[in-house]
């Protein structure tokens, strides 16, 4: 199959389902313009789900192959990006568990922020802020139950809706609700000291 | 306004920042926010909450898939067979228990005995049934050691002869009935 001729005059959706139709019968062209569409989107996600760097790589890299291997599950009953969420989610629960529960601050390594920081610019006291204030999130988005970690990162950082979120985590949506709720809370105390300094800080890199 | 009161509105406050509060909830929450400065306080401070979350990947922004991510997955695919496509095991203790084949073995031994002990205990000592069967169960037992499987057909078996109404089976009803009738000699 020709999947850049195909793609022609199609819409975004067409497109898609051609792709996903191409690669279920093995297209691994078709595969590759689908991995090239959403990894970015995944690459992301895990960083938001899983603290380290080392293992992101391995970890985006395993949610495409799986995705690969089942795309013939994928009935296209909801969008492909939050089937591939949900193939993301499974892996990283999975990494949670068989990793066991490490001290998160030894896998807090340099590589994350060294660029980070410097990007953001500001004075060496903003600098300091903005590490230690990253820091301190990413260990307590690490402390929080599964669930309200989840939901937390689909929800403030992700931009998912409810619904959205109801589907890929396959809870109803009052449990999101509960769940948003209480994971917010339990970070928002976690980073409560970070509050008031942090006005002034968001208003010099914005 | 008591705490726990408010604990229920506070989940409603994160609704409402999400936009996701309507119709008698919203309207609960508007008249409850009006008489209680503590969750009006907490609507701001969940707010500006958001917004330092969603600010600190700016402080430090997250990595990009490197060049060639997607020639990558394609080459392992194209490499690996599925049976290697499982990088991250299941949880340990569902491993664990998958690992020890053997437990599973070892029960099964013990029911085939189990069940063979029982069944001649049933049949009185020295009398010519028990004379026939527990050839028959001991060839029984040794076969199911063997084979590990077959336990469950044995076990099938005499469940259904039991339920039939007697624990022997064709062949050993008609040989119970020769020596009876003195055509055989007993073994």
């Amino acid at each position: 199959m020709s999947v850049t001729n195909s793609a022609e005059g199609m819409g975004a959706g067409d497109e898609e389902r051609q792709l996903v139709d191409a690669a279920r019968c093995g297209d691994h062209r078709a595969f590759e313009a689908l991995v090239l569409k959403y990894q970015g989107r995944i690459y992301r996600l895990i960083q938001r789900l899983v603290s380290g760097s080392d293992i992101v790589d391995d970890l985006a890299q395993e949610v495409f192959i799986r995705a690969y291997r089942s795309i013939g599950d994928f009935k296209g009953e909801s969008s492909l990006y939050t089937w591939l969420y949900k193939v993301a989610l499974n892996l990283c629960r999975n990494h949670y568990r068989t990793r066991g529960r490490k001290p998160p601050h030894e896998e807090l390594d340099e590589a994350d922020g060294a660029t980070g920081v410097e990007a953001a610019g500001g004075t060496p006291e903003d600098e300091v802020f903005r590490r230690e204030f990253w820091d301190h999130l990413r260990l307590g988005l690490d402390d929080l139950p599964a669930e309200q970690r989840e939901a937390v990162v689909f929800c403030d950082l992700e931009g998912m809706s409810y619904e959205e979120m109801a589907g890929v985590i396959g809870v109803p949506i009052g449990t999101v609700r509960s769940r948003i709720f209480r994971g917010r809370r339990a970070l928002q105390e976690r980073l409560a000291p970070f509050h008031a300094a942090s006005a002034g800080i968001q208003g010099r890199s914005t | 306004m008591s705490d726990a009161r408010c604990e229920e509105f506070r989940e409603l406050v994160s609704a409402f920042v999400d936009e996701r509060l309507d119709g008698g909830e919203l309207l609960r929450l508007e008249e409850h926010v009006q008489a209680c400065a503590g969750c009006r306080a907490f609507e701001g401070e969940l707010r500006r909450f958001r917004g330092l979350l969603q600010a600190a990947e700016t402080f430090r922004p997250l990595r990009r898939p490197p060049p060639g991510f997607a020639a990558m997955v394609i080459s392992r695919i194209d490499r690996q067979p599925h049976a290697q496509l499982m990088p991250f095991p299941e949880a340990p203790a569902r491993r664990r228990l998958s690992r020890i084949p053997w437990i599973s073995l070892v029960a099964a031994a013990a029911a085939v005995l189990f069940f063979a002990w029982s069944w001649q205990r049933l049949l009185p000592v020295g009398s010519p049934e028990q004379k026939i069967v527990m050839p028959r169960v001991v060839q029984m037992v040794d076969v199911a050691a063997a084979e590990g499987g077959s336990m469950d057909i044995w076990m099938r078996e005499h469940a259904m002869r039991a339920r039939g109404g007697t624990l022997l089976g064709s062949a050993e009803e008609s040989e119970f009935a020769r020596i009876q009738s003195g055509a055989v000699p007993e073994r």
